[in-house]
């Protein structure tokens, strides 16, 4: 092991961890994974066995030291550990969800700040070829001022492959439902793509099932670097099938994209008839590419010091929208 | 007549849930089984809903206590041995249901094989070339035994490509339609093995009220459908133009690709493993059908205790494939548009003209919110009859936001109904 390899730990023996960050990081130049932590040992010790990770604990405070710690457990419970890992001065890379309010968000921020560590969100959308190419043809006003966007991500949930003592059919360990589960990677990538910089006239609608939102409307007006005002409409939803993608309506067309990493980028004229596609931006085609190259950004930031695309500070305005959106609708019962 | 308690397994699912909704009435109480409390709550139908998992032995005691009959929709995915084992746990749960007289088991079309060669291939002895078939033909005569050793009536549908609100081919053909670069091979003109959910709702209903002899039959439109027919119906509910037509010729080179890959997978894989040498792509193989399909009996017999490893494997390298992954061309129309239709015997159903009919309006609204990206704002003061409150987020942006105070001053108005 040369003196540049990076120690990473992970926190949370879930199923994003086995499904892409294990994979990833195992595969990848200049890293180490040290341990894995679960309070359920016995899976901990299964997933290290099996992914050669030399040691397994069930608690924070057994594990050896380190340069990074993966944090992918649910979001409310989270306040504990990651006090530990900034007393013990690891840097943290946050699974999605960041925080359920504005005011973790922040406390997080300056504790980490504090002990002089960096903090990375994994929002991997944002390494996507379509985040990327509408965020360029966007920046670039290729096709005029923004008028207007809608996003929604709606599939009903169909399988019943989820058994009961799925985290997210637990809202005080998910931080809420489809809008904070789903919407947080939604509402990031719309507000990265245009370069959201605040919002105000946020109405909203949720459908709740056992004080669980399933489904949520949103109306906003997004403000971007710039000053130009661009209104937002945004469905997001586990109960119905709807049109999923992100359609922004510009002066003179409109661009599309879906919220797969291998989405293509469409050029719609104005009667919504597709023209063409931007086809050779750079950026992650598949899951593994963009789990890959959030990981490359965060350790990146923790050599350099300088904010990477992945740097927890500028996922705030999708927690203090997602934290409004649950303040303003009270839900229906369904 | 006596009230028939029929049990439908898989619930939640698109075929599952079109089945609870319909199955019910005319002395026919259904009992959904679905795993998750979520997903039987988003049934939102006036069906029993139950919460537990046939797989296990214990919980589908209690589950299937008092039903009369199971309709089998489950179906476990994953390594191939754990999930030939929980399918075959789900089965053999329904068999020992102390009630259970008579069951309705989905299996497949797909056992016939992808794209029946008459030169390889017939209907009277299915060979499958996907692991997927092989699995549902093994799950067949599994169930076969098992329902017949304990006297239940039993009935193995050999399900075709499902349409209809919330089914995958509407969505597929929704999907193709609007690739420019889609076209139907033989211009769709050939009889498909599609059948609508109204006629599978129809065709389950009757085998639970008939005497039909126990045995396994196809359920495909009737008479069966075109692939023009249907795309046509489909881009017809949405003002899309027809799609295009693949000529003869491209047709014909396209069918003779897959029936080689189906006659003689042995050929295809020495084909995909040259190519994957090739390039180093040996995911590129992996993910090829044939080859999946050749390695699926010997990966049966991998123990439990290997898979993972075997699977772990697999995934490293998949990655390392992931990583190096560049986009790809447009891929050409999948096999079962050049597949011959099914002949009989075929499970009676409605006249496919009105099943069609009768589901036109839902296929119709259903592929519009598939398709329509924009949503009738009123429907957020609808359902908020308070009125909204207009909410202002703080600026944050860079580094320095970690000094911006917390959210103050948020109004706190209830939406609520």
């Amino acid at each position: 092991m040369t003196s540049s390899t990076m120690k990473v730990g992970i926190l949370g023996a879930g199923g994003v961890v086995e499904a892409s960050h294990l994979p990833v990081l195992s595969q990848m130049p200049g890293v180490r994974v040290e341990w894995l932590c679960d309070l359920d040992l016995g899976r901990a010790a299964k997933l290290a066995r099996g992914w050669k990770v030399p040691h397994a604990h069930d608690k924070l405070r057994d594990c050896p030291d380190v340069d990074a710690v993966l944090i992918a457990i649910p979001v409310g419970r989270r306040r504990e550990a990651l006090a530990a890992i900034f007393e013990r001065r690891w840097h943290a890379f946050v699974e999605k969800p960041f925080a359920t309010t504005a005011e973790d968000h922040l406390r997080i921020l300056r504790e980490a700040a504090g002990a002089g560590t960096e903090v990375g969100v994994g929002l991997m959308r944002r390494f996507y070829r379509s985040t990327g190419a509408a965020r360029l043809a966007l920046a670039e006003e290729v096709f005029g001022p923004v008028r207007e966007v809608w996003a929604s991500e709606a599939s009903r949930m169909g399988t019943t492959g989820r058994e009961g003592s799925w985290y997210q059919a637990d809202p005080s360990a998910a931080g809420g439902g489809v809008l904070i589960e789903t919407g947080s990677h939604l509402v990031d990538q719309v507000f990265h793509v245009l370069g959201a910089q605040s919002y105000d006239g946020l109405r909203v609608q949720f459908t709740k099932v056992d004080g669980i939102d399933i489904e949520i409307r949103a109306v906003a007006e997004l403000q971007r670097a710039g000053g130009s005002r661009v209104p937002l409409r945004l469905l997001i939803s586990r109960a119905r099938d709807f049109y999923t993608g992100v359609v922004i309506r510009c002066e003179h067309a409109s661009i599309r994209f879906g919220v797969g990493p291998d989405s293509a980028v469409e050029v719609l004229g104005r009667d919504d008839r597709p023209l063409c596609r931007l086809e050779r931006a750079p950026g992650a085609i598949n899951l593994f590419q963009a789990f890959f190259q959030e990981w490359q950004a965060f350790l990146g930031q923790c050599r350099s010091r300088v904010p990477s695309l992945v740097d927890a500070t500028s996922a705030l305005l999708s927690t203090r929208f997602i934290e409004a959106a649950y303040e303003t609708g009270a839900g229906r019962q369904k | 007549m006596k009230r028939l308690r029929v049990a439908v397994t898989g619930a939640g699912g698109r075929v599952g849930s079109a089945l609870v909704a319909g199955l019910g009435g005319n002395g026919v109480d259904v009992v959904a089984i679905v795993r998750n409390a979520l997903t039987g709550r988003l049934l939102g139908s006036a069906a029993d809903i139950r919460v537990g998992s046939v797989t296990d032995a214990a919980s589908s005691r209690t589950l299937l206590a008092d039903c009369d009959a199971v309709v089998n929709c489950a179906l476990a995915k994953g390594w191939p041995l754990s999930a030939r084992q929980q399918n075959e746990a789900i089965l053999r749960n329904i068999a020992r249901a102390p009630r259970v007289r008579v069951a309705v088991h989905f299996s497949t079309v797909a056992v016939y094989g992808s794209c029946v060669d008459p030169r390889h291939n017939s209907f009277e002895r299915p060979r499958p070339d996907s692991s997927y078939g092989l699995d549902k033909l093994s799950l067949e005569r599994f169930a076969i035994g098992l329902f017949s050793a304990r006297g239940i009536r039993h009935h193995l549908v050999r399900l075709g490509h499902v349409y209809g609100p919330s089914q995958w081919v509407s969505r597929d053909i929704l999907e193709r339609s609007g690739q420019p670069s889609f076209a139907l091979p033989f211009g769709g003109n050939i009889p498909s093995n599609a059948v609508s959910i109204a006629a599978v709702v129809a065709a389950v209903r009757g085998l639970l009220e008939n005497d039909r002899p126990s045995g396994i039959a196809n359920l495909v439109d009737s008479p069966q459908s075109t692939w023009r027919a249907l795309f046509d119906s489909h881009t017809a509910l949405l003002g899309r133009p027809p799609v295009a037509s693949l000529p003869d010729a491209a047709s014909n080179e396209l069918r003779e690709r897959y029936y080689l890959a189906a006659g003689r997978p042995y050929r295809a894989v020495a084909r995909g493993a040259l190519a994957a040498l090739g390039s180093f792509d040996l995911i590129g193989l992996a993910r090829l059908e044939a080859f999946r399909h050749l390695v699926h009996r010997p990966l049966l017999m991998v123990p439990v205790s290997l898979e993972q490893a075997t699977n772990r494997a697999y995934v490293r390298r998949k990655v390392r494939s992931a990583v190096r992954q560049s986009l790809s061309e447009d891929a050409a129309p999948p096999p079962l548009f050049c597949m011959p239709a099914v002949p009989g015997p075929c499970i009676p159903t409605i006249d496919a003209s009105a099943a069609t009919a009768a589901m036109r309006e839902d296929l119709r609204g259903w592929m519009a919110g598939l398709s329509d990206y924009r949503w009738d704002l009123a429907e957020l003061d609808r359902g908020n009859q308070s009125g909204g409150s207009r909410i202002t987020g703080p600026v944050a942006a860079g580094r320095e936001a970690a000094a911006v105070e917390p959210l103050t001053g948020l109004a706190r108005a209830g939406m609520a109904d």
